[in-house]
């Protein structure tokens, strides 16, 4: 038989209910305290966990945000100082060379050049405004680039020595004779010197420009015997290939090198240029590894300047 | 033999579900009443799963419901451990009562039903809470109370439909 009937049963649970809820009610305030913590932690405690993961991964996500973006800008700031001090030896370069030339020299910027894979003209931000024409030999403090060929006011085409139609009278400097030639361009950014039959060189051997033609003066480097070989068509001349002193691609400023503006008023076969690493060419007559005459009052023997004996 | 008339149209919620809906409206309480307080009003997740509970399994299981579900409120508030226990047990079996008494089951006398049973029990709760002092008592009920409600029963009504499904 059962204890309550079933129409009962409801009012005996609540009542039942009723009762543990005033027994709790009753106990004394710390017991009560410490059963409502105690219920409250393992009530809280799932919720609590996930919102510590959660929270946890938020913080963790905001903070690699910022470390990706504090990344970001090292990143950005390293690259930034990286042009800004290759920028800086550059120009510095190029400052203390222009100090050290006896000749008038402009300054330019290349703006723009053809992207080719090997590139043939380009132009500079020097014009007809600063007394720049065309013809003017172009060159950095390594070397030979190419010449002005055609003016604008504010703005210069320069044709580089990788273009086809380019040719430089040039000077090869062994080590105890001088050889003529010309410089041509060859394929692939190389340059060939064209030389007698007759004529010694061996790899390592410099080439300048020889001052003859009326564009070049006398002693600009122009690169390095890489190899000699004999003209295969005709067997008259003697091709050496040469590996250029001035690489065209990396190229940003320039110097054009202004006519008459030497300290004797002249640019053209009597001038000769000492370039940083290179000795004065010996002038006709003259001859290879003596004393070489200055231009300019602020010039140096080989020698003593960098120890180097041709 | 009872007098009570038996609604035409019995609750169909199944068990799983309304499990479902309780553990819902246990989280909700823990997570989402305070941001969801507006001023002073603010739902009650808890007392909408025994409302709904006790419609569904009457006086009994609305007793018991009340009970185990005033002891989590207790737990959440941290005072006065077992007065929603106590609170809740009467409400879910007096809900549990009106369904098995009220021919009516239409959504809108259930959103009755639950802000009404929730002022009756911030009555009982604020009541107890204030240990007969009138002044304690109003300061919270008049301005708490029936906006609370309110809220609960819209809240209800929502959770109602995305969870129960009627």
């Amino acid at each position: 038989m059962p204890l309550l009937p079933p129409d009962r049963r409801a009012e005996a649970v609540v009542i039942a209910c009723a009762a543990a809820s005033l027994v709790l009610l009753a106990l004394p305030d710390s017991r009560q305290d410490s059963l409502a913590r105690s219920v409250n932690h393992v009530v809280t405690l799932p919720v609590s966990r996930v919102r510590e993961v959660f929270s946890g991964y938020l913080r963790l996500r905001t903070e690699n945000a910022n470390l990706r973006r504090q990344l970001q800008e090292a990143r950005i700031e390293l690259s930034d100082s990286d042009i800004v001090r290759a920028q800086n030896q550059e120009l510095s370069a190029l400052l203390d060379f222009a100090d050290h030339l006896p000749v008038h020299l402009t300054a330019a910027r290349v703006i723009s050049r053809d992207f080719a894979t090997t590139p043939s003209v380009m132009i500079v931000d020097a014009g007809g405004t600063d007394n720049v024409t065309a013809g003017l030999p172009v060159v950095t403090d390594e070397g030979l680039v190419g010449k002005v060929v055609s003016v604008g006011p504010g703005t210069s085409e320069v044709m580089l020595y990788t273009h086809p139609d380019f040719s430089a009278s040039a000077l090869l400097l062994g080590g105890d004779h001088l050889e003529y030639g010309i410089v041509r361009p060859s394929a692939v950014g190389r340059l060939q010197l064209l030389l007698p039959l007759r004529a010694r060189s061996e790899p390592g051997d410099r080439i300048v420009t020889s001052g003859y033609g009326g564009v070049f003066p006398r002693g600009i480097p122009i690169g390095q015997v890489t190899a000699s070989q004999e003209d295969q068509r005709l067997g008259l001349q003697q091709i050496d290939l040469v590996e250029p002193v001035v690489d065209l691609g990396s190229l940003t400023a320039v110097f054009v090198l202004m006519r008459g503006s030497s300290p004797d008023g002249s640019a053209g076969d009597d001038l000769r240029l000492f370039w940083p690493g290179y000795a004065h060419p010996p002038m006709a007559g003259e001859r290879l590894g003596g004393r070489a005459s200055a231009v300019g009052g602020d010039s140096v023997t080989p020698a003593e300047a960098d120890g180097d004996s041709l | 033999m009872t007098n009570s008339i038996r609604p035409s149209n019995p609750q169909t919620v199944s068990p799983q579900r309304y499990a479902t809906f309780v553990v819902f409206c246990l989280l909700a309480a823990m997570v989402l009443e305070d941001p969801l307080a507006i001023g002073g009003a603010r739902p009650d997740f808890v007392f909408v799963a025994l409302t709904y509970g006790a419609l569904t399994w009457h006086a009994q299981a609305g007793a018991l419901l009340g009970f185990g579900l005033g002891l989590f409120r207790d737990a959440l508030v941290l005072s006065h451990f077992g007065l929603h226990a106590l609170g809740m047990t009467v409400l879910g079996y007096g809900l549990g009562k009106s369904r098995e008494t009220l021919y009516l089951t239409t959504p809108g006398v259930d959103l009755a039903l639950l802000a009404g049973g929730k002022l009756v029990l911030d009555v009982l709760i604020l009541g107890a809470a204030a240990s007969g002092s009138w002044e304690a008592f109003e300061a919270r009920f008049f301005w708490e109370s029936p906006l609370s409600a309110a809220y609960t029963a819209i809240i209800g009504g929502l959770c109602r439909r995305l969870f129960l499904g009627r």
